[in-house]
């Protein structure tokens, strides 16, 4: 029977939910693990592509550039280390997040009790999912800059070897944007774990 | 966004390009080379540059003609490889900047089978960047029928479109009681600058119809500009090498040379085109381009066409101060990634490089004092950007 009034704040059957609900109604009914799973599938997914797209755009100019100019195959890995350092930041988050999703023990039989853990659950739910976005999404953006500065760099150092440094600076400005991701991702969902027993009050 | 996925296709033929542009010989270098006493020490020299290659099966006294060969199948074998790693868009634009040096190849035959010079020398002697299979089926049929050369053989070349339009438009000049006579010896009559001159402007305009229409904004950028530059440096040189020449003697035949020689794209194109039609003189040349660019800084120190009898090794001719303006245009289009121009400009500064080469291969054959102005002659590519 609780399961059936999970979510449901006016206790309303079949017949009502067709009558009655409204859109709002019907949003708030998304389950809250539905939101977390997903943020945690945005933060690892977004993440890998930004880092992928890097490391394919960097990796073709290397890759060309070392034909002609064999000397600067080494130092430029650094470009590639920079793109999969963006990834990494993505796999530490999902691990994060997903460490805070759990099961809810014992559920309580009124509505209002069912009501205030489901309140929590929401929380949690959509602190998960939007963590998940922010994440993501800057580490999205982080990874193509990175990717497409570190071909650049590859391209003037077989040129010009003293440039090399120089550009590193530039992406090294480049990957702290993930990184302010993360830090934010981390503060956002700090406090939203899922509840093992549900809050009384 | 274009330098977002411009990786994904052309990201490692780019790479390369910039990779070779490293193994351009330096001012030191050229100084090295003016000091070789002969040709041996400039064969060592060059072996240790990025030609070592290509020049060690020759013995050291290397003829200056399989010198050029050598440093050119060089310059062709690299390009065939880019040729070969390209997709796409990109393949199809080598292809067309190859196309070029097919035309040359195409006159240079027929020229010489004119002359009744043996084809298998004629073919040893081709370009090796404007190789074609087609290039062997090229050769006079009976009764020195040179249309049918023009209509039947060179048809099936990939540069077959220009001859066909070169065709229509020299019949449409002759007049109107034509007969298949005068069709012929008008065929062989004809000067090979002239058919050469023609082809390379049509070739020009198609390629930068192609540029227009197929490629992305940041390679437009680069390349339309320079495609202007050699159009309005062909067309200020049509003119130029038009004024007082003894094979032009009506105004009506300047002008209609003119009309048919002038590449109809670039900066000059529309709005001075009646002007310098009309032009007889330097001075009426460069009223005609004052509007554009700097063209008239480069036309200031330009010797008079008219005086052409009194040039010598020491006077600095047109082709001289444009060519160096090109290659500056030329060295500037690497500074960007993500653009076709490098492939362009790569090409033609390999290709001076050459020239330079040769030029002063022929220098020191010949043991020329120092102080010979001719060996200021050359122009060094990137020299410009202060290195």
């Amino acid at each position: 029977m609780s399961q059936q009034i999970w979510g449901n704040p006016q206790g309303w059957d079949a017949a009502e939910w067709q009558s009655d609900a409204t859109w709002a109604d019907r949003f708030m009914y998304i389950d809250p693990y539905f939101w977390s799973y997903f943020g945690v599938a945005l933060a690892l997914a977004t993440s890998i592509i930004g880092a992928s797209w890097g490391i394919f755009v960097t990796g073709v100019s290397l890759l060309g550039s070392t034909v002609k100019a064999p000397r600067i195959r080494s130092k430029n890995l650094i470009s590639v280390i920079f793109c999969e350092a963006v990834a990494i930041y993505g796999v530490i988050m999902a691990i994060i997040m997903i460490g805070k999703i759990g099961p809810i023990e014992d559920i309580p039989t009124d509505q209002n009790g069912i009501n205030l853990c489901y309140t929590y659950a929401l929380y949690c739910g959509y602190s998960l999912f939007w963590t998940g976005v922010s994440v993501g999404l800057s580490n999205l953006i982080c990874g193509i800059a990175v990717g497409v500065t570190g071909s650049g760099c590859a391209i003037s150092d077989a040129q010009t070897p003293e440039t090399f440094v120089k550009i590193l600076v530039v992406e090294i400005f480049g990957s702290a944007l993930g990184l302010f991701g993360v830090i934010v991702g981390i503060i956002q969902c700090s406090g939203a774990t899922f509840p093992k027993v549900c809050p009384t009050s | 966004m274009d330098l977002c996925v411009f990786g994904v296709d052309d990201g490692y033929a780019e790479a390369i390009i910039r990779g070779l542009r490293a193994s351009f010989l330096t001012e030191a270098q050229y100084q090295q080379m003016k000091n070789c006493a002969s040709i041996p020490e400039l064969k060592s020299f060059l072996e240790e540059t990025d030609y070592q290659n290509c020049l060690q099966a020759d013995n050291p006294q290397i003829p200056t003609s399989i010198l050029r060969q050598r440093l050119k199948k060089k310059l062709a074998d690299e390009f065939e490889y880019i040729e070969a790693q390209s997709t796409g868009i990109l393949t199809k634009y080598l292809f067309h900047l190859r196309c070029r040096f097919m035309i040359d190849n195409v006159v240079n035959m027929i020229e010489g089978l004119k002359n009744k010079i043996d084809i298998e020398i004629l073919l040893s002697n081709i370009d090796p960047l404007g190789w074609f299979p087609e290039i062997k089926n090229i050769k006079v049929l009976e009764g020195d029928d040179y249309s049918s050369l023009y209509r039947d053989v060179l048809i099936d070349t990939p540069i077959g479109v220009y001859f066909m339009k070169f065709l229509e438009e020299s019949i449409e000049n002759l007049h109107e009681n034509r007969t298949l006579n005068d069709i012929q010896n008008l065929f062989r009559e004809m000067k090979p600058e002239y058919i050469r001159t023609s082809l390379k402007k049509m070739w020009l305009e198609d390629f930068y119809s192609f540029c227009e229409s197929e490629l992305m904004p940041t390679s437009q950028e680069a390349l339309l500009e320079l495609l202007k530059f050699e159009a309005d440096f062909k067309t200020v040189q049509v003119i130029y090498n038009s004024i007082g020449n003894r094979d032009l003697n009506t105004a009506a035949k300047i002008i209609t040379t003119r009309k048919q020689l002038c590449p109809t794209i670039g900066n000059l194109y529309p709005d001075c085109e009646k002007v310098y039609l009309q032009a007889m003189t330097l001075d009426a040349l460069r009223e005609a381009v004052k509007g554009c660019d700097n063209y008239r800084d480069l036309l200031k120190d330009a010797p008079d066409p008219l005086k052409r009898e009194e040039f010598n090794v020491q006077t600095k001719t047109l082709d001289d101060i444009m060519y160096d303006d090109e290659c500056r245009r030329y060295a500037l289009s690497f500074d960007g990634q993500g653009s076709y121009g490098v492939f362009y400009a790569y090409l033609k500064l390999k290709e001076q490089e050459i020239r330079n080469i040769i030029w002063l291969a022929e220098m020191i054959s010949r043991k020329l004092a120092k102080n010979h102005p001719g060996w200021k002659k050359i122009i060094i590519p990137f020299s410009h950007l202060g290195k």
